[in-house]
């Protein structure tokens, strides 16, 4: 953009006159010019306004339909409740239409709109709110955070403008844009609101952007960008066919096919941004990548990572630590008295979870939580049930010290390693040698990620382009899971549990309110993260495990007291422990009492059960030698 | 220092000095009395100005108030508006760097007499283990928690201990494949040094540097450019905007002080919505890009209020306004050309440069953030596990240097201070009352000038900081891969 230039404000010439009245001296302090303004450019009549560019009208209407959206609102406030509203749902498409552009982190307004940049403490903007306020009817409360939204849409409005975005930023959001449309048909989506019509508003907005954007990027564009746009629309096109056919989320049937579109949809809009000159930037790299380059990887919301690197100085030696860690984790002298491993808990047979409701404390005074799987824990972002450790590194060595587990110091750990030969001889060996606890978790952390994340589930298949792994019954049970469900607002895919994409570094914690037992009416005792960070909020909070291989890691919650997914699946359908009529204040707004039928509870079991079960045998993964 | 004098008729004799410089009759006999600035009459009040002890008592106390003249709150050794040979205040607010982030090691780089986080400082990690300091060769490090609750923690009572624990898995990765330690605690307790910054550096040998300039809220950026904006945030304790009921701005309008702000992306007064929609219309030229900065200085068109900001409100390692993870030398590189500019162009000679940054983003300081005012009876709006705090704390120490021919050479002002400072310092020279009694209660950071004997009349010259390529390029592998 070139520099506008304008003279000094008309005001300071005034003053400059008034000061040398004042002052009757040519040289007054208060004039930092001579008033000689004749010589200079004056602002005189403004320019007239240049008709904006593509790339600015992609920001500039989404921003001007979402005024005229919020004042037809204001005009006429819902009575009741209100996120179904017609205006309501005009706003929503217009914010989301303008969010991949808007929600970039620190942008003015975007985080007023959509909440801050991720983190620990996941917190809704004024368009959560508005939603949230709507659908409690409460007007009052509406209002507030419409006066919000109207300031944003004015701010962006103005910037559009004053800031053209440029086409590295739109080929960028762009590049994402389709992996998000896929995330909100399945309900994952970070802010995805509470009623399914508002979804379908979302969605619809999205699919806007995706559309205005591409076109936006192919003018005037290269001799390749008329192919590469063509192939955009084939794929968007049957996508807006059922995104229109639709009047709510809710009738959004077979959605997994709609997210392995997504999918197709993202390589084709890369394949455009390349052909426009541009950087693509891919969500993330596929643990198993089915394309020859990776801008072309159809990467979407149910499309597994790569397990997240740890910090490692080179890559290429990951086989001579995953096979210490192999090592390791079956070997008994790395606990007091040689009493356990890890797979005395994580017992391969049994998913690397143990079975038990609780696993048998080697400390009197320390009742230990259920056993959870080690199956695609090096994709959560946090370890342990209340999130304590970060790492599979931290895990590994915090359980080999806790007292009621494997009992080791760490010098005691190192010397029972030093002691044994045979483990001594393998640390030397390592690229980093020695004896260290460093390398105790790396070795561990090493392993967990090469033998821990199979990726060969029914839809892991699907995901990677082969329609038949998934059943109708099984598309079915995706469908309660993502929408009447309401279990992937925070089982997220393609990870199923508690970290988010792209990065999947930060952890979820729930509160669900769980009771002592499967109906019961007494809450669980246990304070979960509550203990660790004292904050209200974490009370009873606990990390949201994976679903993924469900059906191998009985029981579940916590406290192993749930022994059957029927017993689980009746919990949440109920409302949790509110709808048990077990007060908890800071019970997760998500988790209420859903109204599934019968049909849909067995197409979701049959789906949890079946579609996200790993078709190796767990036992079959650590491979040789035991 | 001047004579205790009734500051109704003051602006006739602040002028002397300088009409008798330019030749001028010196005599105040023959000079009819000059006609008051433009603005409210209240504001051209009679005032009687308190010695200066008992207006540092006072303001300890909070004892001052909204509305109230800088000569009625300052100390009547102070200079007061023309008396103040500035015609020119050029406020450049950074982005997230703490006090000692950046000068931990300016004992060591020729400035002894400052007060940098001891050789032992410790964070304890999640097990407590202490977690030392350590000279930071990371350039894009992740962004660190700055937000209310974060930020109090970290202050925690006073221990300035939460750095590794509030950053310690906070926020997300640079991209899907960079190393997870990225999003380490540690990163909280890095410093640069003056291999990193030398420019930074050699400003703080070279001219006046403050080391204990507080931001004004412990939080994040909106609530303390707000401060610096209109003395108060208005309740918001997050990015959120507010209704103020005024702003700098708006006195700037009333007393008809001439003030624009040169924009690299979007303002940082755009927080206040409703105010900057209705000052950025183009025929106001309040709000103009960058560019114009650069070109009324060669022109001499250089307003009288002036705030130059970097490329904020855009995240990313290759942004100049030091944000993390922005590269910090891409905006040191910034700062450098702003300030050479003012350095080389005719509005130099009566000019003062406040470089500051808007909060400590995160990264730790050792000085126990003091007691503040309140600037009004908002009461912080909170959110859902908030810490339950008030506005009567500062926020993290931040560095605040002064370029100006005035600035004392070679020093460091010891003295509290906050965004309102220059609040102060604005009103001050324009004779304008406090906004909020947050300002009420500031102290202008009058110790770091010399307005008698400017030892910056002729500006030092420099050495523009060059940015490596190379590690611009290893920060774009990590972000862009």
């Amino acid at each position: 953009m070139p520099a506008k230039r304008s003279s000094s404000p008309e005001r300071l010439a005034a003053l400059v006159l008034a000061a040398l009245l004042l002052a009757g001296c040519p040289d007054e302090p208060e004039a930092p010019a001579p008033a000689d303004t004749s010589a200079k450019p004056v602002v005189s009549t403004a320019p007239p306004e240049p008709p904006p560019s593509p790339l600015v009208r992609i920001v500039e209407e989404p921003a001007r339909r979402g005024l005229e959206a919020l004042e037809s609102l204001v005009a006429a406030m819902p009575q009741g409740r209100g996120d179904a509203d017609s205006h309501y749902l005009a706003l929503r498409r217009s914010l989301a239409a303008g969010a991949p552009i808007w929600r970039r982190p620190e942008s003015l307004g975007g985080e007023v709109v959509f909440g801050p940049p991720r983190s620990i403490d996941e917190g809704g903007g004024a368009l959560l709110r508005l939603d949230a306020a709507l659908v409690l009817g409460d007007a009052a409360a509406a209002r507030v955070e419409m006066v919000t939204l109207d300031r944003a849409l004015r701010l962006f409005q103005s910037e559009a403008r004053r800031i053209p975005t440029v086409p590295g930023v739109v080929a960028h959001a762009l590049s994402l844009a389709a992996y998000d449309l896929g995330a909100l048909a399945l309900e994952s989506f970070q802010g995805v609101p509470e009623g399914s019509a508002a979804v379908l508003a979302d969605l619809r907005g999205t699919l806007d952007f995706v559309e205005s954007a591409s076109a936006a990027l192919a003018t005037p564009g290269t001799a390749e960008t008329p192919a590469a746009l063509a192939s955009v629309k084939e794929i968007a096109g049957p996508l807006r066919v059922r995104l229109d056919a639709a009047k709510i989320a809710d009738d959004l049937d077979d959605r997994a096919s709609f997210v392995l579109a997504t999918g197709r949809l993202g390589a084709a809009l890369r394949r455009l941004v390349a052909a426009a000159g541009l950087p693509v930037r891919m969500p993330y790299r596929a643990r198993f990548p089915v394309a020859k380059a990776d801008a072309d990887e159809p990467v979407s919301a149910l499309t597994l990572p790569a397990p997240r690197i740890r910090p490692r100085s080179a890559s290429g030696d990951e086989a001579t630590w995953a096979a210490l860690g192999r090592k390791l984790f079956f070997d008994k002298r790395l606990s007091k008295n040689n009493a356990r491993s890890c797979a005395t808990c994580h017992v391969p047979e049994r998913g690397f979870a143990d079975g038990l409701v609780r696993p048998p404390s080697l400390d009197p005074a320390v009742t230990l939580r259920h056993t959870p799987t080690l199956l695609y824990g090096p994709l959560h972002a946090a370890q342990l049930w209340d999130g304590r450790a970060l790492t599979p590194e931290r895990q590994a060595l915090g359980v080999i010290r806790a007292r009621a587990e494997m009992g080791l110091e760490t010098d005691e750990l190192l010397h029972a390693i030093e002691s044994a030969a045979d483990l001594r001889a393998l640390f030397q060996a390592l690229p980093t040698p020695g004896v260290t606890t460093d390398n105790v978790g790396r070795a561990l952390a090493a392993f967990e990620s090469e033998a821990f994340v199979p990726g060969d589930a029914p839809i892991d298949v699907f995901a990677r382009g082969d329609e038949t792994a998934l059943s109708p019954l099984h598309r079915r049970g995706l469908d309660v899971f993502a929408g009447k469900g309401r279990c992937a607002r925070c089982h997220i895919p393609p990870f199923f549990g508690g970290s988010r994409p792209l990065d999947f570094a930060v952890p979820i914690f729930a509160v669900l309110g769980v009771p002592d037992k499967p109906g019961g009416t007494t809450l669980d005792a246990d304070r979960g993260r509550g203990a660790l960070t004292s904050r209200p909020a974490d009370e009873g909070a606990f990390k949201t495990p994976t679903t993924r291989d469900v059906a191998r890691t009985a029981p579940y919650f916590h406290h192993g007291a749930f022994r059957t997914l029927e017993e689980v699946v009746d919990f949440y359908d109920k409302g949790g422990g509110k709808g048990l009529g077990i007060p908890v204040p800071n019970q997760d707004p998500d988790v209420r009492a859903l109204g599934l039928s019968a049909d849909e509870k067995r197409a979701l079991l049959a789906f949890l059960r079946e579609a996200l079960l790993d078709k190796t045998p767990p036992e079959k993964l650590t491979g040789p030698p035991r | 220092m001047m004579e205790p004098m009734r500051r109704s008729s003051s602006l006739l004799l602040a002028l002397l000095p300088t009409l008798a410089l330019v030749g001028c009759t010196p005599d105040e006999e023959v000079l009819p009395p000059p006609p008051p600035p433009p603005g409210p009459a209240e504001w051209n009040r009679d005032v009687d100005p308190p010695s200066d002890d008992e207006a540092a008592a006072k303001r300890d106390a909070c004892g001052y108030t909204a509305g109230m003249l800088p000569a009625e709150t300052q100390g009547k050794s102070h200079p007061y508006g023309a008396e103040i040979p500035v015609d020119h205040i050029v406020v450049v607010m950074m982005e997230n760097r703490s006090f000692d982030h950046y000068f931990q090691k300016l004992p060591e780089y020729g400035q002894d007499d400052v007060d940098v986080a001891p050789e032992n400082f410790t964070n304890p990690d999640d097990t407590d283990t202490a977690v030392a300091t350590f000279r930071d060769s990371q350039l894009c490090f992740v962004d660190t928690n700055h937000e209310w609750t974060g930020t109090h923690e970290q202050i925690n009572g006073g221990k300035m201990d939460g750095f590794f624990k509030t950053n310690d898995g906070w926020h997300e990765l640079p991209s899907a494949g960079a190393p997870e330690d990225m999003l380490s605690g540690r990163r909280g307790l890095g410093y640069y040094t003056q291999d990193d910054l030398p420019f930074y550096y050699w400003l703080a040998n070279e001219f006046a540097i403050a080391d204990h300039y507080h931001s004004s809220v412990p939080g994040p950026t909106w609530p303390n450019r707000m401060y610096l904006y209109a003395a108060s945030s208005f309740g918001a304790v997050h990015n959120t905007f507010v209704t103020p009921d005024k702003t700098l701005f708006d006195y700037l309008e009333l007393r008809q002080v001439s003030w624009r702000v040169y924009v690299s992306t979007t303002p940082g007064a755009a927080i206040f919505v409703d105010k900057y929609l209705q000052y950025s219309k183009d025929e106001h030229g309040h709000f103009v890009p960058i560019e114009n900065y650069f070109y009324d200085l060669e022109t001499g068109n250089l307003p009288q209020v002036v705030f130059v900001d970097p490329g904020i409100a855009r995240e990313g390692y290759a942004q100049n306004d030091e944000h993390p993870p922005a590269v910090a030398m891409l905006g040191e590189q910034f700062s450098a050309t702003v300030i050479d500019a003012l350095a080389k162009s005719s509005a130099w000679d009566r000019s003062a440069l406040f470089l500051t940054y808007d909060e400590h983003g995160g990264l730790y300081d050792h000085v126990v953030p003091p007691a503040a005012c309140p600037p009004d009876e908002i009461t912080p709006k909170l959110e859902p596990g908030d810490t339950d705090a008030k506005f009567d704390q500062l926020g993290v120490r931040v560095p605040l240097l002064v370029v100006s021919p005035y600035a004392k050479k070679h020093f460091v002002g010891h003295k509290t201070y906050d965004h309102t400072s220059i609040v102060r310092f604005i009103e001050a020279r324009f004779q304008m009352p406090a906004l909020t009694n947050r300002d009420a209660n500031a102290e202008a950071p009058w110790e770091m000038f010399d307005f008698e004997n400017p030892p910056h009349a002729e500006p030092p010259t420099f050495a523009m900081p060059t940015v490596d390529q190379a590690k611009l390029d290893a920060c774009k592998a990590l972000f862009e891969p």
